[in-house]
Protein backbone atom coordinates (compact mmCIF):
# COMPACT_ATOMS: atom_id res chain seq x y z
CA UNK A 1 0.00 0.00 0.00
CA UNK A 2 1.14 3.52 -0.76
CA UNK A 3 1.84 5.93 2.07
CA UNK A 4 -0.34 8.89 2.91
CA UNK A 5 1.20 12.31 2.49
CA UNK A 6 1.41 14.68 5.47
CA UNK A 7 0.36 18.13 4.27
CA UNK A 8 0.92 19.86 7.60
CA UNK A 9 1.66 18.84 11.16
CA UNK A 10 1.17 21.05 14.17
CA UNK A 11 1.29 20.66 17.93
CA UNK A 12 -1.99 22.11 19.17
CA UNK A 13 -1.39 21.49 22.87
CA UNK A 14 1.33 20.36 25.18
CA UNK A 15 1.24 19.36 28.85
CA UNK A 16 3.98 18.08 31.16
CA UNK A 17 3.30 14.48 30.10
CA UNK A 18 2.50 14.41 26.40
CA UNK A 19 1.63 16.51 23.37
CA UNK A 20 -1.48 16.68 21.20
CA UNK A 21 -1.11 17.03 17.44
CA UNK A 22 -3.19 17.85 14.39
CA UNK A 23 -2.04 16.69 10.95
CA UNK A 24 -3.58 17.40 7.58
CA UNK A 25 -3.11 14.37 5.33
CA UNK A 26 -3.73 13.28 1.74
CA UNK A 27 -4.39 9.65 0.77
CA UNK A 28 -2.98 8.10 -2.44
CA UNK A 29 -6.44 8.68 -3.98
CA UNK A 30 -6.13 12.40 -3.26
CA UNK A 31 -8.58 12.55 -0.36
CA UNK A 32 -7.57 14.98 2.36
CA UNK A 33 -8.47 14.96 6.01
CA UNK A 34 -7.42 15.81 9.55
CA UNK A 35 -5.86 13.41 12.02
CA UNK A 36 -5.69 14.18 15.76
CA UNK A 37 -3.26 12.20 17.88
CA UNK A 38 -1.22 11.80 21.03
CA UNK A 39 2.54 11.78 21.08
CA UNK A 40 4.95 11.07 23.93
CA UNK A 41 8.15 9.19 24.51
CA UNK A 42 7.97 5.48 23.87
CA UNK A 43 7.26 3.16 26.74
CA UNK A 44 8.33 -0.10 28.31
CA UNK A 45 6.24 -2.83 29.87
CA UNK A 46 7.91 -5.42 32.05
CA UNK A 47 6.39 -8.69 33.21
CA UNK A 48 8.20 -9.81 36.36
CA UNK A 49 8.34 -13.55 36.98
CA UNK A 50 9.63 -14.90 40.28
CA UNK A 51 11.55 -18.15 40.71
CA UNK A 52 8.36 -20.09 41.58
CA UNK A 53 6.79 -19.10 38.24
CA UNK A 54 4.36 -16.55 39.67
CA UNK A 55 4.15 -12.99 38.36
CA UNK A 56 4.78 -9.80 40.29
CA UNK A 57 2.25 -7.22 39.12
CA UNK A 58 1.34 -3.70 40.11
CA UNK A 59 -2.00 -2.62 41.53
CA UNK A 60 -2.20 1.00 40.51
CA UNK A 61 -4.92 3.63 40.98
CA UNK A 62 -6.20 4.96 37.64
CA UNK A 63 -7.67 8.42 38.00
CA UNK A 64 -9.84 8.38 34.85
CA UNK A 65 -11.70 5.29 36.00
CA UNK A 66 -11.40 5.93 39.75
CA UNK A 67 -10.31 2.38 40.50
CA UNK A 68 -7.29 0.12 40.78
CA UNK A 69 -5.83 -1.64 37.77
CA UNK A 70 -3.60 -4.71 37.77
CA UNK A 71 -0.75 -4.01 35.38
CA UNK A 72 2.74 -5.12 34.52
CA UNK A 73 5.43 -2.56 35.33
CA UNK A 74 4.84 0.27 32.85
CA UNK A 75 6.87 3.39 32.26
CA UNK A 76 8.13 5.93 29.79
CA UNK A 77 11.51 5.74 28.12
CA UNK A 78 13.42 8.96 28.79
CA UNK A 79 14.93 10.84 25.84
CA UNK A 80 18.13 9.11 24.79
CA UNK A 81 17.63 6.22 27.21
CA UNK A 82 17.94 2.68 25.81
CA UNK A 83 14.60 0.83 26.39
CA UNK A 84 16.32 -1.93 28.33
CA UNK A 85 17.74 0.62 30.75
CA UNK A 86 14.28 2.17 31.14
CA UNK A 87 12.89 -1.29 31.91
CA UNK A 88 15.49 -1.84 34.66
CA UNK A 89 14.85 1.63 36.11
CA UNK A 90 11.07 1.17 36.12
CA UNK A 91 11.09 -2.24 37.80
CA UNK A 92 13.20 -0.79 40.57
CA UNK A 93 11.06 2.36 40.91
CA UNK A 94 7.66 0.71 40.64
CA UNK A 95 8.09 -2.77 42.05
CA UNK A 96 11.31 -2.50 44.04
CA UNK A 97 13.18 -5.28 42.23
CA UNK A 98 16.38 -5.72 40.30
CA UNK A 99 16.35 -8.36 37.53
CA UNK A 100 19.39 -10.43 36.65
CA UNK A 101 17.67 -11.63 33.46
CA UNK A 102 15.76 -9.32 31.14
CA UNK A 103 14.36 -10.81 27.92
CA UNK A 104 12.99 -8.70 25.04
CA UNK A 105 9.74 -10.55 24.14
CA UNK A 106 8.08 -8.18 21.68
CA UNK A 107 6.45 -4.84 21.05
CA UNK A 108 3.13 -3.24 20.21
CA UNK A 109 1.60 0.17 19.60
CA UNK A 110 -0.95 0.99 22.30
CA UNK A 111 -3.56 2.55 19.99
CA UNK A 112 -2.27 3.01 16.42
CA UNK A 113 -5.22 5.16 15.40
CA UNK A 114 -4.72 7.78 18.12
CA UNK A 115 -1.22 7.51 19.52
CA UNK A 116 2.35 7.14 18.35
CA UNK A 117 3.25 5.33 21.57
CA UNK A 118 5.12 2.02 21.22
CA UNK A 119 5.63 -0.38 24.08
CA UNK A 120 8.74 -2.54 24.22
CA UNK A 121 7.83 -5.63 26.24
CA UNK A 122 10.27 -7.42 28.54
CA UNK A 123 10.16 -10.51 30.72
CA UNK A 124 12.24 -10.07 33.88
CA UNK A 125 13.50 -13.12 35.76
CA UNK A 126 16.05 -13.87 38.50
CA UNK A 127 14.61 -11.09 40.62
CA UNK A 128 16.28 -9.58 43.66
CA UNK A 129 14.18 -7.45 46.02
CA UNK A 130 15.53 -3.94 46.54
CA UNK A 131 14.11 -0.80 48.16
CA UNK A 132 11.38 0.80 46.09
CA UNK A 133 12.05 4.35 45.02
CA UNK A 134 8.65 5.54 43.83
CA UNK A 135 7.38 8.71 42.26
CA UNK A 136 5.25 11.09 44.31
CA UNK A 137 1.98 10.78 42.40
CA UNK A 138 2.17 7.04 41.99
CA UNK A 139 0.07 5.16 44.49
CA UNK A 140 1.35 1.67 43.94
CA UNK A 141 1.26 -1.73 45.55
CA UNK A 142 2.47 -5.05 44.17
CA UNK A 143 0.39 -8.22 43.80
CA UNK A 144 1.64 -11.72 43.07
CA UNK A 145 -0.43 -13.94 40.80
CA UNK A 146 -0.12 -17.32 39.10
CA UNK A 147 -0.69 -17.71 35.36
CA UNK A 148 -4.11 -19.30 36.05
CA UNK A 149 -5.10 -16.46 38.37
CA UNK A 150 -4.17 -13.90 35.70
CA UNK A 151 -6.28 -15.68 33.09
CA UNK A 152 -9.23 -15.96 35.49
CA UNK A 153 -8.93 -12.24 36.21
CA UNK A 154 -8.96 -11.52 32.46
CA UNK A 155 -12.07 -13.69 31.94
CA UNK A 156 -13.90 -12.12 34.89
CA UNK A 157 -13.00 -8.57 33.93
CA UNK A 158 -10.90 -7.91 37.05
CA UNK A 159 -8.03 -7.25 34.68
CA UNK A 160 -9.52 -4.45 32.62
CA UNK A 161 -6.63 -2.47 31.13
CA UNK A 162 -5.44 -3.24 27.65
CA UNK A 163 -1.72 -2.90 28.35
CA UNK A 164 -1.91 -5.85 30.75
CA UNK A 165 -3.97 -7.81 28.21
CA UNK A 166 -1.54 -7.06 25.38
CA UNK A 167 1.52 -7.84 27.47
CA UNK A 168 -0.06 -11.13 28.52
CA UNK A 169 -0.77 -12.02 24.87
CA UNK A 170 2.82 -11.16 23.95
CA UNK A 171 4.08 -13.32 26.83
CA UNK A 172 1.85 -16.25 25.77
CA UNK A 173 3.13 -16.02 22.20
CA UNK A 174 6.71 -15.87 23.52
CA UNK A 175 6.05 -18.91 25.70
CA UNK A 176 4.94 -20.94 22.64
CA UNK A 177 8.08 -20.05 20.69
CA UNK A 178 10.81 -18.74 23.02
CA UNK A 179 13.43 -19.81 20.45
CA UNK A 180 12.33 -17.25 17.86
CA UNK B 1 -12.32 15.95 49.58
CA UNK B 2 -10.60 12.58 49.40
CA UNK B 3 -7.74 11.37 47.18
CA UNK B 4 -8.85 10.91 43.58
CA UNK B 5 -11.66 13.51 43.86
CA UNK B 6 -11.93 15.97 41.00
CA UNK B 7 -11.32 19.62 41.88
CA UNK B 8 -11.90 21.08 38.42
CA UNK B 9 -12.30 20.02 34.80
CA UNK B 10 -11.96 22.00 31.57
CA UNK B 11 -12.26 21.14 27.88
CA UNK B 12 -9.18 22.46 26.07
CA UNK B 13 -9.94 21.20 22.55
CA UNK B 14 -13.17 19.74 21.19
CA UNK B 15 -14.00 18.26 17.80
CA UNK B 16 -16.21 15.49 16.44
CA UNK B 17 -13.90 12.63 17.42
CA UNK B 18 -13.09 13.43 21.05
CA UNK B 19 -12.36 16.10 23.67
CA UNK B 20 -8.92 16.99 25.07
CA UNK B 21 -9.40 17.81 28.75
CA UNK B 22 -7.52 18.97 31.82
CA UNK B 23 -8.56 18.07 35.36
CA UNK B 24 -7.18 19.00 38.74
CA UNK B 25 -7.65 16.33 41.41
CA UNK B 26 -6.68 15.46 44.97
CA UNK B 27 -3.49 13.43 45.39
CA UNK B 28 -2.88 10.86 48.13
CA UNK B 29 -0.98 13.46 50.22
CA UNK B 30 -3.72 16.11 49.79
CA UNK B 31 -1.82 18.13 47.18
CA UNK B 32 -3.34 19.02 43.81
CA UNK B 33 -2.53 16.78 40.84
CA UNK B 34 -2.86 17.64 37.15
CA UNK B 35 -4.37 15.27 34.60
CA UNK B 36 -4.53 15.73 30.83
CA UNK B 37 -6.59 13.21 28.87
CA UNK B 38 -8.85 12.41 25.95
CA UNK B 39 -12.54 11.98 26.63
CA UNK B 40 -14.59 9.87 24.22
CA UNK B 41 -17.54 7.55 24.43
CA UNK B 42 -15.89 4.29 23.49
CA UNK B 43 -15.56 1.74 20.75
CA UNK B 44 -16.72 -1.67 19.61
CA UNK B 45 -14.34 -4.45 18.61
CA UNK B 46 -15.50 -7.65 16.97
CA UNK B 47 -13.85 -11.08 16.90
CA UNK B 48 -15.53 -12.83 13.95
CA UNK B 49 -15.16 -16.63 14.09
CA UNK B 50 -15.58 -18.58 10.83
CA UNK B 51 -17.11 -22.12 10.85
CA UNK B 52 -13.60 -23.60 10.41
CA UNK B 53 -12.37 -21.74 13.51
CA UNK B 54 -10.36 -19.09 11.69
CA UNK B 55 -10.66 -15.50 12.85
CA UNK B 56 -11.50 -12.72 10.40
CA UNK B 57 -9.07 -9.83 10.58
CA UNK B 58 -8.24 -6.92 8.29
CA UNK B 59 -5.19 -5.26 6.86
CA UNK B 60 -5.23 -1.49 6.79
CA UNK B 61 -2.77 1.37 6.53
CA UNK B 62 -1.95 3.21 9.77
CA UNK B 63 -1.16 6.83 9.03
CA UNK B 64 0.70 7.56 12.28
CA UNK B 65 3.15 4.72 11.64
CA UNK B 66 3.12 4.90 7.81
CA UNK B 67 2.70 1.16 7.51
CA UNK B 68 0.13 -1.63 7.28
CA UNK B 69 -1.41 -3.15 10.34
CA UNK B 70 -3.35 -6.40 10.76
CA UNK B 71 -6.26 -5.75 13.11
CA UNK B 72 -9.65 -6.92 14.27
CA UNK B 73 -12.68 -5.03 12.97
CA UNK B 74 -13.46 -2.11 15.29
CA UNK B 75 -14.86 1.37 15.34
CA UNK B 76 -15.50 4.37 17.53
CA UNK B 77 -18.97 4.91 18.94
CA UNK B 78 -20.64 8.33 18.82
CA UNK B 79 -22.90 9.52 21.63
CA UNK B 80 -26.18 8.65 19.90
CA UNK B 81 -25.13 5.24 18.57
CA UNK B 82 -26.30 1.86 19.85
CA UNK B 83 -23.45 -0.52 20.69
CA UNK B 84 -24.93 -3.76 19.35
CA UNK B 85 -25.97 -2.08 16.11
CA UNK B 86 -22.56 -0.42 15.79
CA UNK B 87 -20.81 -3.77 16.18
CA UNK B 88 -22.99 -5.30 13.45
CA UNK B 89 -22.38 -2.34 11.16
CA UNK B 90 -18.60 -2.38 11.63
CA UNK B 91 -18.44 -6.12 10.94
CA UNK B 92 -20.29 -5.72 7.68
CA UNK B 93 -18.75 -2.42 6.57
CA UNK B 94 -15.12 -3.31 7.29
CA UNK B 95 -14.84 -7.00 6.44
CA UNK B 96 -18.12 -7.86 4.69
CA UNK B 97 -19.82 -10.31 7.02
CA UNK B 98 -23.18 -10.55 8.72
CA UNK B 99 -23.28 -12.53 11.98
CA UNK B 100 -26.08 -14.98 12.82
CA UNK B 101 -25.03 -14.67 16.45
CA UNK B 102 -23.20 -11.89 18.19
CA UNK B 103 -22.54 -11.56 21.91
CA UNK B 104 -20.74 -8.97 23.97
CA UNK B 105 -18.18 -10.78 26.11
CA UNK B 106 -16.17 -8.04 27.81
CA UNK B 107 -15.59 -4.37 28.47
CA UNK B 108 -12.16 -2.94 29.22
CA UNK B 109 -10.08 0.20 28.82
CA UNK B 110 -7.78 0.29 25.78
CA UNK B 111 -5.58 3.12 27.15
CA UNK B 112 -6.56 3.76 30.74
CA UNK B 113 -3.95 6.39 31.54
CA UNK B 114 -5.02 8.69 28.75
CA UNK B 115 -8.43 7.85 27.28
CA UNK B 116 -11.79 7.50 28.99
CA UNK B 117 -12.67 5.09 26.17
CA UNK B 118 -14.16 1.68 26.94
CA UNK B 119 -13.93 -1.16 24.41
CA UNK B 120 -17.06 -3.27 24.08
CA UNK B 121 -15.79 -6.61 22.81
CA UNK B 122 -18.05 -8.89 20.75
CA UNK B 123 -17.66 -12.44 19.47
CA UNK B 124 -19.49 -12.96 16.18
CA UNK B 125 -20.38 -16.43 14.85
CA UNK B 126 -22.60 -18.00 12.14
CA UNK B 127 -21.04 -15.64 9.65
CA UNK B 128 -22.52 -15.04 6.20
CA UNK B 129 -20.44 -13.21 3.61
CA UNK B 130 -21.97 -10.01 2.21
CA UNK B 131 -19.92 -7.05 0.94
CA UNK B 132 -17.72 -4.39 2.48
CA UNK B 133 -18.96 -0.78 2.62
CA UNK B 134 -15.89 1.36 3.12
CA UNK B 135 -15.59 5.03 3.91
CA UNK B 136 -13.77 7.32 1.51
CA UNK B 137 -10.40 7.16 3.30
CA UNK B 138 -10.59 3.44 4.14
CA UNK B 139 -8.74 0.73 2.24
CA UNK B 140 -9.30 -2.49 4.11
CA UNK B 141 -8.35 -5.99 3.04
CA UNK B 142 -10.21 -8.78 4.89
CA UNK B 143 -8.04 -11.73 5.95
CA UNK B 144 -8.56 -14.89 8.01
CA UNK B 145 -6.11 -16.62 10.33
CA UNK B 146 -6.12 -19.62 12.63
CA UNK B 147 -5.63 -18.85 16.34
CA UNK B 148 -2.12 -20.37 16.12
CA UNK B 149 -1.26 -18.09 13.20
CA UNK B 150 -2.42 -15.06 15.18
CA UNK B 151 -0.17 -16.03 18.10
CA UNK B 152 2.76 -16.49 15.70
CA UNK B 153 2.14 -13.08 14.14
CA UNK B 154 2.08 -11.44 17.58
CA UNK B 155 5.38 -13.17 18.30
CA UNK B 156 6.93 -12.05 15.00
CA UNK B 157 5.63 -8.48 15.32
CA UNK B 158 3.52 -8.76 12.15
CA UNK B 159 0.52 -8.02 14.36
CA UNK B 160 1.58 -4.92 16.31
CA UNK B 161 -1.73 -3.18 17.08
CA UNK B 162 -2.08 -3.28 20.87
CA UNK B 163 -5.82 -2.66 20.63
CA UNK B 164 -6.31 -5.89 18.62
CA UNK B 165 -3.76 -7.87 20.65
CA UNK B 166 -5.62 -7.01 23.86
CA UNK B 167 -8.94 -7.95 22.27
CA UNK B 168 -7.53 -11.25 21.04
CA UNK B 169 -6.28 -12.10 24.55
CA UNK B 170 -9.73 -11.58 26.06
CA UNK B 171 -11.59 -13.33 23.23
CA UNK B 172 -9.26 -16.32 23.27
CA UNK B 173 -10.17 -17.08 26.87
CA UNK B 174 -13.90 -16.66 26.16
CA UNK B 175 -13.54 -19.02 23.19
CA UNK B 176 -11.73 -21.55 25.36
CA UNK B 177 -8.52 -21.26 23.31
Amino acid sequence: MKSWKTLSSKKIAENPFWSYWEDRFETPKGITGTWYYHSNNNAVAVLLQSADGRFVLINEYRYLFDKLAITPVLGAVNAGEPPEEAARREILEEAGYRANTLIDIGRFATAPAFSKEIFNVYLARDLVLDQPNREETEDIETVIMTSDEIEEAISSGNIWNAQMLSVWAVYKSYQKHPEL
Amino acid sequence: MKPGDRISTEVLVEHKWHRYKHDEYVLEDGKTGEYYYIDQKGSVCIVPVLPDGRIVMERQFRYLFQKDSIELPAGGVRDHEDLDQKAKDELEEEVGYRAGAMRQVAEYAPFNALFTEIVHLYIATNLAATAQRLEETERIEPLAFTPAEIDDMIRSGEIWDGYSIAAWQVARLHLGL
